[in-house]
């Protein structure tokens, strides 16, 4: 494996019950760079995404095939502590989710769960909302409720929280399809100062988006892996007739 | 557009709007007023300080004072939320976080069994089973484990018949878990899972996800479906009849007889031969029904309030 | 770290499996309060139960064909009354009230005496209808029932109405109908099986009430259709069959309650039923031919 590849996919099929949904994925992401995963609904990015921190596994009827290795190992294996795993891969969800605790608990939650606390606690939290570029919004306000925030700063909430417990890999689900054009800018701007630290994979229906903010882009169909690489090439000589009726919008 | 319709639109919404304005308002009213003109014999006579502080019910002398029923409405109810509280909510974690879906369907019928089950019954069995069994067994076997322990040993102590607090309230407990176990888990399945697998995306094991996210969420639901089940606990009435005792003294311990306000009306109703004994059941009665409104109505507000929340 | 994730898992298998714990409480207590309800029950279940009427006191043998009658009677009545009584107040508050505060505090209050204790109504009708006419009679009992199903219908009634899509009455005001026209010929349709399920259940809950019978309707050792007169019911029968001295009343109270069971619980599991396949899209079936 090539020293600046994180997660390595081979041959990823999945299943939801007796559904195929997922055919034979091979992918590398690269690290420190923003991977982004395009492609028209229910052509299975979403799905792909929640299979490389094993979020699948919270619901019945699902199984995964093949191999996605991460740090020498195979993550799919059912030996893979799955606790560990997801304090080092991390989700960014669509709709912002603060949990219902004051500003400055809802950032320390994972810190609390791993057993950190006092003065050591104080400071990742406030590095992470500096590095999450909300701390100056909220530093007055650690012990409001969560609630008391906009959307875009719930949204940058949920991000400082997930970059609390300095995850390797950062995983977004459309993170900012459900914000104003200045929130989604602030959060766009957010994840290419945050790739120098973590490596980002984001899945995101908006084209323009990917072309502004991803190293490398991945196009998906139907639930196979149609092309990847990187973003540039697939925006202007993409190699596949279906990555291009995508990219000019023929469809989709 | 006939002339006919426009008419019956008119009569129709009046006719309506009569029997909602008769259910909401004209039905709760009136039985508070009947209660308290039954009662105003036992009111003038006893005063609210009075009725409400004394334990003396002599139907000879007629002095009445309803403290042993207030009490004893007040402790059955008290230590049978103890009991189903903790029990309900680990029926509904059960149900929403840990049982595969076969299972699910299976233990939500059983719920749902024992919430039909008529409150006579519970009280028929506690009589002639759990009566006899608590008698036997549990009630000698705690009383050895606790009677030496200081402070607690006190309410373990008189001679276990079955017939007395513990037993009621456990029969009580028994028939609150099942709404208040549906009430729960109604709730729980509002948290969307969005909220859930954020946690899990932070490396929370189940129970993290229930205790940090999950519960905090549906608090005031969960306080909401704990103040419903006590207000309907209050006037639970079959259940405790059999198993009280009916004995009109303030209990001491949880193996003494006692009795409820329900008990007391439901046994001694049709005994009432003087206007002041009647009117001293109607004025239990009264307190009964002004105490669970209250309790039910700020269970409401709980409720009100969630909903509010989280829309 | 790991020892921490060790401790951590193992609290969170503790509590999981504490939650297994109480779901076989919950189990424990199902299983013996039925358990002995049928196995008692079935033992002492004869046709002699239901064809013959009490013996005097101390003498075996005989039924309780005057409580199940009564008891009928008594149900069925109260179901006439209470149901339109409440329907009529749950359309109120789901189909002209929904914008109004007083309307929907009005709702709440219902909503409230729903869970109100069940004896005071008892206790209201004693007033109202024993003392006046100086003996017990089965209306008075009647008519507390029926206070008790009121509310419990008109909020069933008005949840099943709320769940109607506004799209489908605007549909209808749209073509110029009046309110009561699309309420009769529509919303009432569309709900009407879960305002069905809301009737059974209502019915399957006071034919299992006891505490409002036991000082208005009474009890009667003789089969009685006066509704003047006290009326024999199943459940304060059996209330004064387990209280009593005689052996061969206990029998005869658990084949009672044993019957009230079963029938509390299949009604129930009807009107369960009712909703779930009434509820299903009729119109799967039309696109199958």
């Amino acid at each position: 494996m090539e020293r600046n590849v994180e997660i390595e996919v081979r041959n990823l099929n999945f299943y939801y019950g007796e559904k195929l949904v997922l055919k034979n994925i091979n992918l590398f992401i690269y690290k420190n760079k923003v991977t982004a995963l395009i492609g028209p609904s229910g052509c299975g990015k979403t799905t792909f995404l929640r299979c490389l921190n094993r979020m699948h596994d919270l619901y019945v009827g699902n199984r995964y095939e093949g191999e996605i290795i991460f740090e020498g190992r195979n993550i799919l294996n059912k030996n893979i502590d799955l606790i560990v795993l997801r304090s080092k891969i991390g989700m960014v969800f669509q709709k912002p989710t603060p949990f219902p605790m004051s500003i400055f608990d809802n950032v320390a939650y994972g810190l609390k769960l791993k057993g950190i606390k006092g003065s050591e606690l104080k400071e990742r939290v406030e590095k992470a909302l500096i590095d999450a570029a909300l701390w100056d919004e909220v530093k007055d306000k650690l012990k409001e409720s969560a609630f008391s925030l906009s959307g875009g700063q719930q949204q940058r909430l949920c991000i400082a929280r997930a970059i609390a417990v300095e995850p390797k890999v950062l995983l977004f689900d459309e993170p900012t399809s459900a914000l104003d054009p200045i929130s989604t800018s602030k959060i766009e701007e957010l994840i290419v100062k945050l790739k120098s630290k973590i490596t980002i994979v984001i899945v995101t229906h908006n084209m323009q988006q990917a072309a502004r903010i991803s190293d490398y882009t991945a196009f998906m169909y139907l639930g196979e892996l149609i092309e990847v690489g990187p973003t540039e090439k697939i925006f202007t000589t993409p190699e596949k007739k279906l990555t291009e009726d995508y990219i000019t919008g023929r469809f989709g | 557009m006939k002339k006919k319709d426009f008419y019956l639109e008119i009569i129709i919404k009046n006719f309506l709007g009569f029997w909602a304005i008769f259910s909401g308002l004209f039905f709760p009213f009136t039985v508070f007023l009947i209660l308290f003109y039954e009662s105003r014999l036992a009111i003038k006579h006893f005063g609210i300080v009075e009725f409400l502080t004394s334990s003396a019910w002599d139907p000879v002398s007629e002095t009445f004072g309803g403290l042993a029923m207030i009490v004893g409405t007040l402790i059955s109810t008290f230590i049978a939320i103890l009991i189903a509280g903790p029990v309900s909510i680990g029926i509904a974690i059960f149900i929403t976080e840990l049982a595969p879906s076969w299972l699910k369907g299976i233990i939500t019928s059983a719920i749902e069994l024992l919430a039909a089950i008529p409150s006579i019954i519970y009280g028929m069995w506690g009589f002639f089973i759990l009566a006899d069994f608590m008698r036997s067994y549990v009630e000698p076997f705690l009383q050895k484990v606790f009677i030496p322990v200081p402070l607690i040993g006190k309410l373990f102590s008189g001679s276990p018949t079955g017939i007395d607090v513990l037993t009621t309230s456990l029969v009580l407990s028994i028939m609150i878990i099942p709404f208040m176990a549906s009430v729960v888990k109604d709730s729980f399945n509002l948290v969307p899972s969005v909220m859930k697998e954020s946690a899990h995306c932070l490396g929370a094991t189940k129970w993290e996800v229930v205790k940090d996210v999950v519960i905090p969420y549906t608090a005031s639901g969960i306080a909401g479906g704990l103040v419903l089940s006590t207000g309907r606990a209050l006037g639970e009435t079959m259940a405790v009849t059999f198993l009280a005792g009916n004995v009109a003294q303030v209990p001491t311990s949880l193996f003494s007889p006692f009795t409820t306000i329900t008990v007391a009306l439901a046994n001694q109703f049709t005994e009432a031969d003087t206007p002041l004994y009647l009117s001293s059941l109607f004025y239990l009665s009264l307190i009964l029904f002004v105490l669970s409104f209250v309790i039910l109505s700020f269970a409401k507000i709980l409720v009100l309030r969630l909903q509010k929340r989280w829309k | 770290m790991e020892v921490k994730i060790f401790k951590r898992k193992l609290i969170s298998n503790i509590m999981l499996f504490i939650s297994f714990l109480t779901a076989l409480y919950g189990l424990f207590w199902l299983f013996w309060i039925l358990g002995t309800l049928f196995v008692n029950g079935f033992k002492y279940l004869t046709l002699d139960l239901f064809l013959q009427d009490p013996t005097p006191p101390g003498i075996e043998g005989g039924g309780l064909r005057h409580a199940f009658i009564g008891h009928i009677i008594i149900t069925s009545l109260a179901t006439l009354i209470g149901v339109p009584i409440g329907v009529c107040a749950g359309i109120y508050y789901a189909e002209y009230g929904r914008n109004s505060y007083f309307f929907m505090a009005l709702k709440n209050i219902t909503d409230i005496m729903v869970s109100t204790p069940s004896i005071i109504m008892g206790a209201v009708m004693y007033a109202l209808m024993v003392v006046p006419f100086k003996q017990f009679n089965a209306i008075s009992g009647i008519f507390a029932l029926a206070l008790l199903m009121i509310p419990v219908i008109s909020i069933t009634t008005y949840e099943m109405l709320i769940l109607v899509p506004h799209t489908l009455r605007e549909a209808a005001y749209a073509l110029g109908a009046y309110k009561w026209q699309i309420i009769k010929d529509i919303t009432l349709k569309a709900a009407k099986f879960g305002i069905l399920t809301g009737i059974l259940l209502g019915v399957a809950r006071i034919s299992g009430e006891t505490a409002p019978l036991l000082f208005t309707a009474f009890n009667n050792a003789y089969l009685s259709v006066d509704l003047f007169k006290p009326m024999a019911s199943l459940t304060v029968t059996i209330f004064n069959y387990v209280m009593g001295p005689y052996d061969y009343w206990h029998k005869q109270a658990w084949a009672a309650a044993f019957f009230l069971t079963l029938l509390v619980l299949i009604l129930s599991l009807f009107a369960k039923a009712l909703l779930y396949f009434g509820t299903l899209n009729p119109f799967k079936w039309k696109i199958k031919k």
